[in-house]
């Protein structure tokens, strides 16, 4: 590839490198049209948001609302708990669901019989396969009175009354969250799993020579060699921060507890989609995605400062 | 399963073929004869098991049946594209269609405000569906004729806030000859299983009370019966039929409604009697009288199976459903059939001899599986006719009954389904398949309507027809929005539904106080109950206005 003398102004420079690496500019050209094409274009569509969309009329000709359905949103009735429950979910989710994976990448990395690791590490994987329809079908089942775990709880308590599990509030988050852990730890510790294999073994060896015993040797030369990975994916977790997605969620919920699992997206669900009000959808997913964007900029930012790694 | 299928499926063609209907009776008035090629694209659904079979339903011996006969009749031969979908996916995909702009000469779908925001008005102001009110008279003779024996404030339901007709309606009430009343309008009440029943030493006819009714309950669950009461709360719209068929009995009308014993409008959910009902629940459920598990059990399937290994007792079910348990189960175990036991009543009310007043959402309109006409259409003439010829009374049988000979029989000079129709499932779904070209109760066909619920037909059981100003008679689908009360209701209903739902699993789990039930009507006025019940009061007095 030709360098170019800097000095020169932007356009001038992009010209001439044009000119000289056409053919490399033009390799590109597929991927940047996936890019436009695919998520940029669909950006357009926002607009619906501010509009009263109907699906005849189409987007432009659809009349205007203005912030009609951003207010509709903010100043409903079940705002406060649809926003408490979904910020509720996701920290507990930080808090019990993203060590999940680094752990038991750990608990693997000590492994030494490599076939016992290797079925280990696909039973693991096999439940990030099943369908989450599936999954809820599972849980649902197994929180009946004559369910597995009521027949567990009844084991250890011989005063049990089995009653359906999900229809107690207080049951759901930990049936949310441990569920979510069985489904993904598994699969969430690939990544960890290779961020373990680029550590440099020599740092094994001058920690043995220095005497460190195995949790030395994790806590000092292991974990900080993942580090940046950790890093990476928390604040990564942080552009999620209101999204919780809607299949598992409407798959458990009922009545009983819809007070503490009614969370954004199955507010979307019902009111987007079964009603077909795609504007309070769109504005409620455009609402959602500029507040995660904040979040994601400053913990981004706290992140660099503090531990000199960012996503930018 | 498929082997027996396609078998059934060829004897079912080779005979439609050999069989040749008898098609006399009333003569066509609208349309000369003249021969013509035609092709209509039409949008359906198809239920999703069915829509396994029938790809196409031009493959229905009955679409078959019905192109044969009209094109006998008018010299027109018709071609149906069918743009099937399956239940799950049909709303969906024709949003997306509209929004296209790529959309079939005729909707076969009720496009209600869930599919189009702020339909049916907008439908026309947006230039989709063709307002049919002029042609009406000339080119559907047949439709104007059956719809004009019903009150005009029923008529309404098949009219736009502004007025615009938009679809004919393929299930329809029946009308009682003698009083020229509508009549039968209730397919949901109580079953039990009569071994079972009879096991208890009760008998039908003197379960007339909630008492009575939680007597048999309780007596089941003496006999072993695990779940002596199914409850349909897993599957929405089957608990609102469960919840409507049972507040009849408390004089207390489902949803907006009549205040008891007046013409004001006011919501069921905020009433005495559903207050009751929920009291009543709560007790069945603390003694262990209904399924522990209710939140989630599904409709019918969980009915079904639990009826079949005798873990139910009792339940209230569509009078259609149970025909999947009597394919599934009864037909090897005849000792297993159901009984329809009356609509329970309060000890008041039976004492002042009044019975429990319902009415079903498919009985009570006409826009129960619509068909619609949109602006895609070149000849909405042709179109208008074509879809007026289900309403001849030839077709009306062929909708209801099928093909003499492979699924039902003359009897004493009345049509009678025939054991194949009972006992076989595929056949089932093949008729499943009739509501294509309109399923709709008729008034000498309703009458000899005969489901395989044992006793006399579950219509005499479940009566529904009361006085003037009864709760439930207010006409639900009579009740059509403007554009603007739509959006209003809908911004305020679709909280107001989720508290409604919230208090009512709370009631049944944990029983209802005093301050529990002010603090739950507290909360539904805070979300704007009163203005709801206003836009339906002000729907209804435009809808008064008619007549």
């Amino acid at each position: 590839m030709h360098h170019l003398k800097s000095g020169a102004g932007f356009g001038t420079r992009l010209r001439k490198d044009l000119r000289a690496n056409y053919l490399i500019y033009l390799m590109v050209l597929p991927a940047l049209a996936w890019f436009l094409i695919f998520y940029y274009g669909p950006y357009f569509g926002l607009i619906v948001a501010f509009k009263d969309y109907r699906p005849a009329l189409g987007i432009l000709e659809s009349p205007w609302a203005g912030l009609k359905h951003f207010k509709a949103f903010i100043e409903g009735f079940y705002f406060t708990r649809l926003m408490g429950n979904t910020l509720i979910l996701n920290a507990f989710n930080l808090l019990f669901g993203f060590p999940a994976p680094i752990i038991f990448a750990l608990f693997l990395n000590e492994l030494r019989a490599a076939k016992y690791k290797r079925v280990v590490q696909t039973v693991t994987y096999l439940p990030h396969f099943i369908s989450v329809m599936v999954v809820a079908g599972i849980i649902r089942s197994f929180c009946e009175t004559d369910g597995l775990f009521n027949q567990i709880l009844g084991f250890f308590n011989p005063n049990h009354v089995p009653e359906y599990l999900l229809q107690v509030p207080a049951n759901f988050r930990p049936i949310y969250i441990g569920s979510g852990i069985w489904q993904g730890f598994g699969f969430g510790s690939i990544i960890y799993l290779s961020a373990l294999s680029g550590i440099d073994s020599q740092l094994y060896e001058a920690a043995v020579l220095d005497g460190a015993g195995r949790l030395r040797q994790t806590w000092h030369v292991t974990l900080p060699g993942i580090a940046p990975t950790i890093i990476i994916l928390f604040i990564m977790s942080f552009g999620n921060i209101l999204s919780t997605g809607w299949e598992k969620i409407v798959l458990l919920y009922n009545d009983a507890i819809i007070s503490v699992s009614d969370v954004i997206d199955s507010f979307v669900y019902r009111r987007g989609f079964l009603e077909a009000n795609y504007s309070l959808g769109t504005a409620v997913g455009l609402f959602k995605q500029v507040i995660s964007i904040i979040l994601l900029v400053i913990v981004n930012t706290v992140s660099r400062r503090l531990t000199e790694q960012s996503l930018w | 399963m498929s082997f027996q299928r396609s078998k059934v499926m060829a004897l079912l063609l080779l005979v439609a073929m050999l069989t040749s209907i008898q098609l006399g009776g009333s003569a066509l008035t609208a349309g000369d004869y003249e021969e013509k090629d035609l092709t209509f694209s039409v949008f359906v659904w198809v239920d999703d098991e069915e829509f396994a079979m029938f790809k196409d339903p031009n493959e229905s011996v009955v679409v078959k049946e019905y192109l044969k006969a009209y094109k006998e009749k008018t010299g027109r031969n018709v071609t149906l594209d069918f743009w099937a979908y399956p239940g799950s996916t049909a709303s969906s995909a024709l949003t997306l269609m509209l929004a296209d702009g790529n959309y079939p000469d005729m909707i076969w779908y009720n496009v209600g405000n869930k599919i189009y925001p702020g339909a049916p008005d907008t439908l026309y102001d947006d230039g989709v569906l063709v307002d049919l009110e002029e042609m009406l008279p000339q080119h559907a003779p047949h439709f104007t004729a059956l719809v004009s024996k019903f009150p005009e404030s029923f008529q309404a339901s098949m009219r736009t806030a502004k007025g615009r007709m938009f679809h004919f309606g393929s299930c329809l009430p029946d009308i009682d000859e003698t009083t020229g009343a509508m009549a039968r309008l209730c397919f949901w009440g109580p079953v039990v299983r009569t071994d079972l029943l009879e096991a208890t030493g009760l008998k039908a006819e003197d379960i007339n009370t909630f008492d009575d009714f939680t007597n048999l309950l309780r007596k089941l669950k003496e006999n072993g019966v695990e779940i002596p009461f199914e409850f349909a709360y897993g599957s929405g719209w089957a608990l609102g039929n469960n919840t409507k068929a049972m507040l009849g009995g408390f004089g207390q009308g489902y949803s907006y409604s009549f205040e008891p014993g007046t013409q004001r409008i006011t919501n069921g959910f905020i009433g005495n009697g559903y207050r009751q009902w929920l009291e009543l629940i709560h007790q069945w459920y603390q003694e262990g009288l209904i399924n522990p598990n209710f939140l989630t059990c599904s409709y019918p399937e969980d009915f079904i199976a639990n009826f079949s290994s005798g873990k139910a007792g009792a339940a209230i079910m569509h009078a259609f459903h149970t025909i999947y348990y009597y394919q599934s189960y009864v037909k090897d175990h005849p000792e297993a059939t159901l009984t329809a036991l009356k609509l329970p009543v309060t000890e008041e009310m039976y004492a002042a001899g009044q019975i429990a007043v319902v009415r079903d959402m498919y009985g009570d309109s006409l826009t129960g599986r619509p068909k619609m006409v949109t602006t895609a259409c070149k000849d909405v003439e042709e179109a208008i006719r074509f879809i007026d010829f289900q309403y001849t009374d030839e077709m009306i049988l062929l909708a209801n009954f099928g093909v003499e000979g492979i699924s039902f029989e003359y009897v004493d000079g009345k049509p009678e389904y025939t054991p194949l129709w009972y006992e076989n499932r595929d056949m089932f779904f093949y008729y499943q398949s009739l509501w294509l070209c309109g399923q709709f109760m008729n008034e000498q066909l309703a009458g000899d309507y005969k489901l395989p619920v044992q006793q006399d037909s579950v219509f005499g059981k479940w009566s529904n027809v009361g006085d003037e100003g009864f709760a439930a008679n207010l006409p639900n689908s009579g009740i059509v929005f403007t554009a603007e009360e739509q959006e209003a209701y809908t911004r305020i209903q679709t909280e107001l539904d989720v508290h409604i739902g919230e208090s009512r699993a709370d009631f049944i789990l944990n029983g209802v106080t005093d301050e529990g039930w002010e603090q739950y009507i507290k909360t539904c006025k805070e979300l704007g109950i009163d203005e709801t019940i206003a836009l339906y009061q002000a729907a209804y007095d435009r809808l008064k206005a008619l007549k």
